[in-house]
């Protein structure tokens, strides 16, 4: 049962999950101006869920609070309250207070109580005003304005007897006939099948069961004579069967016809005239008639005797009798914890914390990938057939195998399919990592959302949440300007971000375009001046200055503000974005505005490699890191004076890493790179380029990553591992991490002013 | 006295959270025929195919809310003796007597017991074995 629970309890914070997201979504609706009628019912509905959920769950303080806050909403719904943009706000404000409730409950951190209490007077303050009649006083035990309603309402006998179906529970006997209708196709007609004998074979059936067919011929469809086309079909009949034929010899009949002829059975309902028993049980009657006190009940007015029947039931015998004669406080008011023992009491000190462990996904997803499963297993056959050939079947083995590969690639797409899931659970946090920095900065800022429905692997959805927030909270801190400046500039004081996802050629683009100052190219030069990230004389292009805001220990904020300035800004966005195989690109024009692209990778479980041999090993380069390939031309290759080589390559001097002997493999030749090799120029993430030197290129494949760390240990220069066509495992190379390695020791600074970048 | 084995039962919530902590509920009493349906719509799509003796339902859910589906149920003379009662958390007096004049049976109110939900389960059916 404790396993059940769990189970349960990880569905709920799911469910609340989605009802936030709903919430959200409404609550931006209504900050939108639309305030419809499904709009409100929505966001009202989101926190009654999670009420509800939470009071059968035991969680006090999620119940509390949602309970002040749907009471708010119950205003708004009602029409007490309009929602003006304050109001609003303060719903926004609540939600996150709710959503951080949600968390705690789930083992996340503690809410400041005080946090609670604030947005809690703020909900109360709403409803006072809007109704003007003060309700009944708060109370911190239970809940404020919700006085138990005392209910006129006494349960009614269901009316029914347990014969009416039956003892057996399989057999639906209160002779419930089978209802046949069929209506042929023209093609059943054409293939010589006839109506008759379908008939004769239904009247079969029921004579075996004991009983007769009743047939009525529906000819509605049939029109006027001269318009009656004879090669075609206008009828359809209507056969009740009797309640003993089972549906299984029905579908008998229908066996042969079924594709040329559209047939449905139906049990006609259990009410049937005469089957209902009016009888109530004893029992029964002498439960309702002893006046029961509610234990929980705070009015527990005596119930009288009389028996109300259902309005259905008001043919039969007894007299309904008038429902407000009685009282009856059956619902108890509120939840308030001590009154009733939720069911999930114990249970609460066995939360587990976030982590999701099941997803949704989109029946036909898994129905496609069922149908891919089933071509496979025939692909499997029929290999299995060619290897028994006598002849050994080389040229079918080679078309099969063909075919197989596509299947492969049709299966991973299907799986992959499954795991994704769109960015908008992601986005839509990012509504109120906007709203707080706004709050904290004084800034007005409007954040669109664009492509929330954009999907990618669930693995990569949650990793996107801590970079894209670092981004947006310095887009409203740093990118937006202040209402005055903004005005100043002629522009509209609200400022204006866009947050959006597309794909774009097997990858994922983020972009965040803000509306504000643009980057201050010459204080960004200064400020990486001062920090000694550049050197003082070092001429940089607009895009290499921008890049420097993701350099270490770069802030350009006069005062380090509460909000984004902790020193641990851009260079750290940068890396997540890195560590998860994506790009990051900026976009600036002074006075206008920053755009942010980030290039991400659709999975992280696969990747598309280049197969390149090295000291007689092949590895794995991710093709998105490789610029370009060409021969080793001996005239373009510079040895410095410390004995490294630098290759320039029109006119730009990269460092030239022979890939073997950087990651310690014996097998390069002493004496330079032959003619044979092969020059891979590779670049990391900052623009920073430099070329391998590899003894050959293999292939192009797509290659499964497995990770190394969890089997092995991290090794620098090499990010996962992955297994090859023959078996082998094949080491996935970190590009970035090669490159800073090489930069690190050999000074390209003469030769080349990108500089710096990729230190 | 019907035994809870005999009452074929259908619940209708929007969360599946709450639908099952009312599953086991009810499996504890003894119930061993429980359908589940995420709303209204899809309840009485059920309650048309399927012969059932009970119906608890959420009263604010999307699509079709409980209100909705009593109403539909009373209105059906196929299906409209089932016993229907209703889970809610709030106790709004106008819903109350819009549930009773439409002929709801009885109340469930969130949060409940085990005991809580028999006793107004055998305010419906009498005693239940």
């Amino acid at each position: 049962m404790s396993g059940d629970m769990d189970d349960i309890l990880l569905v709920f914070f799911q469910e609340c999950e989605e009802q936030l997201q709903e919430l959200e979504r409404g609550l931006s609706a209504l900050s939108d101006g639309e305030s419809g009628k499904e709009t409100i019912n929505a966001v009202f509905r989101a926190v009654h869920s999670v009420k509800g959920g939470a009071a059968s769950f035991g969680l006090e303080n999620l119940v509390r609070f949602a309970h002040v806050f749907e009471s708010s909403l119950d205003g708004l719904r009602s029409g007490r309250v309009a929602p003006t943009p304050e109001i609003v706000k303060t719903f926004l404000k609540a939600m996150d207070v709710l959503s951080d409730l949600v968390a705690e409950a789930q083992g996340g951190a503690t809410v400041d109580t005080g946090r609670i209490e604030e947005s809690r007077v703020e909900l109360q303050a709403i409803i006072g005003e809007g109704s003007g009649s003060a309700g009944p006083k708060e109370d911190d035990t239970v809940p404020a304005d919700f006085a138990p309603v005392p209910v006129d309402f006494e349960p009614v006998m269901a009316d029914f007897d347990f014969g009416d179906f039956g003892v057996e529970e399989d057999a639906p006997a209160d002779a419930a006939s089978l209802v046949v209708t069929f209506s042929p196709h023209a093609a059943m007609y054409d293939r010589g099948d006839d109506a008759r004998n379908l008939l004769i074979g239904l009247s079969d059936v029921a004579v075996a069961h004991g009983g007769t067919s009743m047939v009525t011929c529906e000819t509605a469809a049939l029109p006027a004579l001269g318009s009656l086309e004879t090669e075609k079909s206008y009828l359809s009949w209507r056969v009740v069967l009797p309640a003993a034929v089972p549906e299984e010899s029905v579908h008998t009949v229908f066996d042969w016809v079924s594709d040329v002829c559209d047939v449905t059975i139906t049990r006609d309902g259990g009410s049937s005239p005469g089957s209902s028993s009016q009888e109530e049980p004893a029992e029964a009657q002498a439960a309702l008639a002893e006046p029961e006190a509610e234990p929980e009940a705070p009015v527990p007015a005596a119930v009288q005797a009389a028996p109300v029947q259902a309005p259905v039931a008001a043919s039969h015998a007894r007299t309904p009798t008038s429902i407000a004669e009685k009282i009856m406080a059956e619902l108890p008011p509120a939840p308030t914890p001590a009154a009733t023992a939720p069911i999930a009491a114990g249970n609460t000190a066995t939360r587990r914390p976030v982590e999701q462990a099941t997803i949704r996904v989109d029946l036909h997803r898994v129905d496609d990938l069922m149908d891919l499963v089933g071509e496979l297993v025939i692909a499997q056959a029929a290999l299995e057939s060619i290897g028994q050939r006598e002849d050994g079947g080389q040229q079918e083995m080679i078309k099969r195998i063909a075919s197989m590969k596509t299947l492969t690639r049709d299966i991973q797409d299907a799986v992959m399919a499954v795991r994704a899931q769109p960015v908008r659970s992601v986005f839509q946090r990012m509504q109120r990592v906007v709203r707080e920095a706004c709050s904290m900065t004084n800034k007005d800022v409007v954040l669109t959302l664009e492509g929330e429905d954009t999907e990618v692997d669930r693995t990569l959805v949650e990793k996107l949440s801590d970079p894209l927030t670092h981004m947006l909270r310095n887009a409203v801190d740093h990118g937006i300007e202040s209402a005055e400046t903004r005005i100043a500039a002629g522009k509209p004081p609200t400022g204006q971000i866009l947050l959006s996802a597309g794909h774009r050629s097997g990858r994922i683009l983020i972009t965040i375009k803000d509306d504000g100052g643009g980057i201050n190219r010459e204080r960004v030069l200064a400020t990486a001046v001062k920090r000694g990230i550049i050197a003082p004389d070092a001429v940089l292009t607009d895009d290499e200055v921008n890049n420097l805001i993701f350099a270490p220990g770069f802030s350009t904020a006069s005062t380090v503000s509460d909000l984004s300035g902790r020193g641990v800004g851009m260079d750290v966005v940068k890396q997540a974005i890195l560590g998860l195989g994506g790009r990051v690109t900026i976009n600036s024009v002074e006075g206008q505005g920053t755009t942010f692209c980030l290039s991400l990778p659709l999975t992280l479980a696969v990747l598309d490699g280049m197969l390149i041999v090295a000291a007689g090993s092949t590895m794995v380069v991710p093709v998105s890191s490789v610029v370009e390939t060409m021969m080793v031309n001996h005239k373009d290759i510079y040895m410095l004076p410390d004995g490294a080589n630098v290759v320039s390559i029109r006119g730009a001097c990269m460092p030239l890493i022979p890939l073997a002997s950087e990651l310690g493999l014996d097998g390069y030749k002493a004496g330079g790179p032959s003619e044979e090799d092969v020059i891979l120029v590779v670049e990391n993430e900052s623009g920073a380029r430099a070329a391998l030197i590899v003894e050959d290129i293999r292939d192009q494949a797509q290659v499964v990553i497995k990770s190394i760390e969890k089997n092995y240990r991290q090794m620098s220069g090499v990010s996962a591992a992955t297994i090859l066509g023959d078996g082998s495992v094949s080491l996935i190379l970190d590009v970035p991490a090669l490159v800073a390695n090489a930069l690190g020791r050999i000074d390209t600074r003469p030769s080349d002013v990108r500089t710096g970048l990729a230190a | 006295m019907p035994a809870a084995s005999q009452i074929k039962a259908l619940i209708v919530d929007d969360q599946a959270s709450i639908r099952q902590v009312l599953a086991n509920s009810m499996a504890e009493i003894g119930f061993t025929n429980i359908a589940q349906r995420k709303d209204g719509k899809e309840a009485l799509e059920y309650l048309d195919q399927n012969p059932t003796h009970l119906v608890i339902s959420d009263f604010n859910m999307p699509v079709m809310d409980g209100l909705a589906l009593l109403r539909a149920v009373r209105s059906n003379p196929k299906i409209q003796k089932v016993a229907f009662i209703i889970l809610t958390g709030e106790a709004s007096k106008d819903l109350v007597q819009e549930a009773v004049k439409a002929g709801v049976n009885n109340f469930l109110a969130k949060p409940y017991t085990v005991a809580k939900l028999r006793e107004v389960l055998e305010k419906v059916f009498g005693p239940i074995k």
